[in-house]
């Protein structure tokens, strides 16, 4: 199984405006979640769907619970017919996520992101206030559970800042 | 095609004095803090402290090497008919 890091490289290549959110933006926000898919928000823009395709496209997304070998083409035209999308992949779990709840689209989120290394690729990540906030709206067991988690976390980082200054 | 410039991040793992600052939050966290919830609740804080000391690239690797590990994981599961 490939690393995601190769997933973020082709959308960085691609030139796509996309950002990092749910798990695996916890995580590099510090976050001890253990989490197997990797969600990005992603502008929706005709131009934009056409990048984003251009750069997963080689890791044959496909919508989830239809089986493998039934051909479901997922183009930039199922990208502008939908919003959010849970694709199998071949290496891996991708949600490509058009808006999050209680944070809203690309545009909101991107407004507070945080460009941060992820291993030579230079990525836009959501904020971890964003990710706080999207999980209390997602309102699901799931997200509520980690509410506590990234709280003191960001407990942790305010008490970093304050040592700093 | 023209090429966007990002903006580098200055994201570095937390510094020893911060790691000591947050240490003692840990062990008596302000009654009521998300801190102190997070411990009721079961959070293993002091892992999240061990992520802080790692940059988010760190943080990112770990993150995915942990991924593939379940996934390992499950596939010996159901090999094994589990």
């Amino acid at each position: 199984m490939k690393s995601f890091q190769v997933v973020l490289k082709a959308l960085s290549d691609s030139q796509a405006n996309f950002l990092v959110v749910g798990g695996f933006a916890a995580i590099a926000h510090g976050s001890a979640y253990v989490t197997d898919d990797l969600d990005i928000c992603y502008e929706r823009t005709t131009e934009n769907y056409k990048k984003i395709m251009r750069a997963i496209g080689q890791f044959h997304p496909r919508p989830r619970g239809i089986p493998e070998n039934l051909k479901a083409p997922f183009d930039e035209h199922s990208l502008a017919q939908g919003t959010n999308f849970t694709l199998p992949t071949d290496i891996g779990n991708l949600d490509l996520l058009g808006e999050l709840s209680g944070v809203g689209g690309y545009r909101d989120l991107a407004k507070d992101a945080i460009p941060l290394d992820l291993g030579g690729v230079i990525c836009k990540v959501a904020s971890l206030r964003a990710i706080i906030r999207s999980k209390e709206a997602a309102n699901r067991p799931k997200d509520l559970a980690l509410l506590p988690e990234l709280r003191a976390l960001q407990t942790m980082k305010d008490a970093e800042k304050k040592s700093k200054s | 095609m023209r090429r966007r410039t990002v903006r580098r991040s200055t994201e570095k793992p937390i510094s020893r004095s911060a790691e000591k600052r947050i240490r003692k939050l840990i062990e008596n966290p302000p009654r009521g803090s998300a801190i102190a919830k997070a411990k009721k609740f079961g959070v293993d804080l002091y892992s999240v402290l061990e992520n802080l000391k790692l940059t988010p690239a760190e943080r990112f690797r770990r993150g995915d090497a942990n991924r593939v590990f379940v996934h390992q994981l499950r596939l010996a599961g159901r090999k094994a008919g589990l």
